[in-house]
């Protein structure tokens, strides 16, 4: 992930009414809120373009202006789409995220249809779960976008910050689940009989996760400790 | 201000390209092969962009946030969407052969345990044998006595021998009597998915009987019988020899059908790859779509072929007609012959009675016979060659919209040229003749007559001199 | 990485769609000329993903 201050044309501020990013010379205050110039109410409000974050810190009992409708995303809407792989997401603006949800669909159904045995069952049950998750993701961002939040291609529900510093999960999940399925589908490594194997290694895997993060978060007490004793 | 990609436009002249060789080249049949290679346009259209990337990189110009935008994301999308309809309706399962091998010895887990077979009954007044298979391969023959003979082995996939056991005990081969047939079961469904089971079986069926097979994957093998033969699977090949009766077989996929001497109608339907029927007597109907090459020898009665854009029809072929992509011929047939598709070439050879073609683009060869009749060819892009004995009798009308008229078949041929019009007319007292294309050459000549124009696309004897290899530039640092 | 070499996260970005499309149209490709199906293969993508993060990582952090 990109650090935050590492572009030097890193938008500022996000318009409230049309979500369009925002340089820091463009950048238009009205009443604490934040438009571009487009969007800008007229300032014929008899109080005058008063110092907006004073303002509101004078007055907590102020209530913001209310938000202008959002014209292209409604959650509700973003819900229903969000039913149709894909959709939900391209709804939102993020059209690669569309392509890889409608992807991931079509591989699912292959799977429950092709797979045999076991694998079959397990893709069965995913199809719901998956199509939920896509219709609860797309209902989530159309939510932040409408609260004027920015959102990246690839979000998710899943808050990835400080994805930075921790140990890398999900890339080391995605290339082992690859190769499992891999050498599942080559017919090299069997899941049906690995299944006994699946749930102890899983146990021990999230045990090694665990034990890993706390060693690492006592060492950093570890050395803040011996900072302040310097 | 970011650097604009130059992937784009270099799609668009690519676009721009392959339409200019469709109309310059018509018997390329570009449309097959968009379906079967566009994924090579993902893959170059990613290469070119990820070397565009690269080499912005490198020389320090600034990098877009995304390497692929969202709107080249959706043209992708669209391009998968319609190339995948594209190959499942043009061509599909081609690659059924290949993907039956199994990765035997690499099996790490589960094995695969094999029980014997064996079953026999009388078939009293049964006059048909159902098999209802589910997967394996099976051998069906004809022979003397009133006996259902069944042997060979089923195989079970399992992690051990108790589980094997289990599912060979749950899946037991049956003969049961039901009115007038016997039905030969496996039934396969009733072990859990888990433990694959397949069987391989060959069966001695009384001569007379008829049979009728139900698998989902596996070979048919049916011989010797006097009766009806009805298949009906999902993926199988089938082979058939020696039949009394008729034949009707429908399948998915297959990757052959082979059909040797039978005495009924032969009707196939479904998909497939190849089809080769030899001596048949009765009609043959096929109806489908086949990626391969359909091969008809000696068929006593009519022949069709249907597909979705293809037909064809022969009253008799003493001869041979072959079905392929992009190229129907036949040779040695009885007329009435009718042949419409869109994209093929199309050659026909000492053929009787009238014929009847029609093409949107592709060339067509034609030499009837002495006894032929009317003969109609059409078609919209690409040469007409006529081949006709030197005493022949015809009434010729040979017109192209553009393109050059050759006869080398002289008097009373006669050119009249009107634009770009050009309409050959004679006649020598016979059955109508009436080419047609839109653009291309129309050739007449008389058989025997050595034949002039060099085909096409031959190379010069004497090969250019292959440019020298680059100096390596001196490197700069 | 040499002294062009500004912006190492950002090329790491750049070029993540590039490979996914170059993965996507190789694994449609062996679908239909090669011995594999597509239903086969996906599991790839996922590596290819997994490995492109992991990647985007590691240069993250040498920065």
């Amino acid at each position: 992930m990109e650090p935050v201050n590492d572009n030097p044309r890193q938008p500022a501020a996000f318009c409230r009414a049309c979500g369009k990013a925002l340089m820091p010379d463009e950048v238009q205050n009205y009443q604490g809120t934040v438009y571009c110039l487009e969007h800008m109410p007229q300032a014929s409000a008899p109080q005058q373009q008063a110092p907006p974050v004073s303002d509101g810190a004078a007055n907590p009992y102020y209530q913001p202006p209310p938000m202008p409708p959002q014209s292209s995303t409604s959650p509700g809407w973003a819900f229903v789409l969000g039913l149709i792989p894909g959709v939900g997401a391209i709804y939102n603006g993020q059209y690669a995220k569309g392509f890889v949800h409608a992807l991931i669909t079509g591989v699912l159904f292959s799977l429950a249809d092709h797979g045999s045995g076991s694998t079959q069952t397990l893709f069965e049950m995913c199809i719901p779960v998956w199509i939920f998750y896509m219709a609860f993701e797309a209902y989530n961002t159309a939510k932040r976008r409408m609260m004027g939040e920015h959102v990246d291609e690839f979000s998710s529900i899943f808050p990835n910050s400080n994805l930075n510093t921790g140990f890398p999960v999900l890339p080391i999940l995605l290339i082992v689940v690859g190769v499992v399925f891999l050498l599942d589908n080559l017919q090299w490594l069997s899941l049906r009989a690995l299944k006994p194997y699946a749930g102890p290694v899983l146990m021990i895997a999230v045990g090694v996760f665990l034990l890993l993060a706390r060693l690492k978060a006592n060492a950093r007490i570890g050395q803040e400790a011996h900072h302040e004793r310097s | 201000m970011r650097p604009r990609s130059i992937v784009a436009p270099l799609l668009l002249i690519a676009v721009g390209t392959l339409f200019l060789v469709r109309n310059l080249w018509p018997e390329i049949p570009m449309f097959e092969m968009f379906a079967r290679y566009w994924p090579f346009l993902l893959i170059i259209w990613g290469s070119a962009r990820l070397l565009e990337v690269l080499i912005w990189h490198f020389t320090g110009r600034p990098l877009p946030v995304q390497g692929v935008s969202g709107g080249e994301w959706i043209v992708i999308v669209f391009l998968c969407v319609f190339g995948s309809m594209s190959f499942w309706g043009s061509n599909a399962y081609s690659r059924w052969p290949n993907s039956r091998i199994s990765v035997r010895g690499l099996e790490i887990f589960g094995e695969r345990f094999e029980f014997p077979v064996n079953a026999e009954q009388s078939t009293g007044k049964a006059s048909r044998v159902v098999l209802d298979l589910g997967r394996g391969n099976v051998t069906i023959v004809g022979a003397d006595g009133d006996k259902i003979k069944v042997t060979g082995h089923k195989t079970i996939q399992a992690y051990n021998q108790t589980d094997a056991d289990r599912g060979d005990k749950e899946a037991p081969v049956e003969i049961v009597p039901m009115g007038d047939q016997i039905v030969i079961r496996t039934n396969q469904e009733k072990i859990d998915k888990n433990r694959r089971a397949s069987a391989d079986l060959e069966i001695a069926i009384p001569r007379n009987m008829s049979f009728e097979g139900r698998g989902r994957y596996g070979d048919f093998d049916v011989r010797d019988i006097a009766g009806n033969v009805e298949i009906n699977s999902e993926n199988s090949g089938v082979r058939l020899q020696n039949i009394g009766g008729g034949a009707k077989i429908e399948l998915r996929r297959s990757d052959i059908v082979r059909a040797v001497s039978v005495k009924g109608n032969v009707d196939i339907k479904g998909r497939g790859q190849d089809i080769e029927l030899e001596g048949i007597a009765g009609q043959v109907t096929v109806n489908g779509s086949y990626s391969g090459e359909l091969t008809f020898r000696n068929v006593a009665k009519p022949l069709r072929f249907e597909s979705s854009n293809t037909e064809v029809r022969v009253e008799q072929t003493t001869g041979l007609v072959k079905i392929a992509l992009g190229n129907i011929s036949a040779e040695n047939v009885q007329g009435p012959v009718k042949v419409r598709t869109k994209v093929a070439d199309v050659q026909l050879r000492d053929f009787s009675q009238t014929a009847e073609v029609q093409l949107e683009r592709g060339d067509i060869e034609i030499r009837p016979s002495a006894t032929h009749g009317r003969i109609d060819a059409k078609t919209d892009n690409g040469s007409v060659d006529l081949v006709v004995a030197p005493g022949a009798r015809f009434d010729l009308t040979a017109t192209t919209k553009r393109g050059e008229i050759n006869n080398d078949f002289g008097a009373p041929l006669k050119v009249e040229a009107e634009g770009r019009n050009s309409t050959l007319r004679g006649s020598t007292g016979g059955p109508a003749i009436h080419l047609e294309t839109q653009r291309g050459e129309i050739t007449v000549r008389r058989a025997g007559q050595s034949e002039t124009a060099p085909p096409r696309g031959v190379l010069p004897k004497k090969l250019p001199e292959p440019p020298a290899p680059p100096v390596p530039a001196p490197v700069q640092q | 990485m040499n002294g062009v070499n500004v912006q190492p996260v950002s090329l790491m970005r750049a070029v993540r769609g590039p490979i996914l499309l170059i993965t996507i149209g190789t694994l449609f490709a062996i679908d239909h000329v090669g011995p594999y199906s597509f239903s086969t293969t996906w599991p790839a993508l996922l590596i290819v993903i997994g490995v492109m993060k992991l990647m985007e990582r590691a240069t993250s952090s040498a920065s």
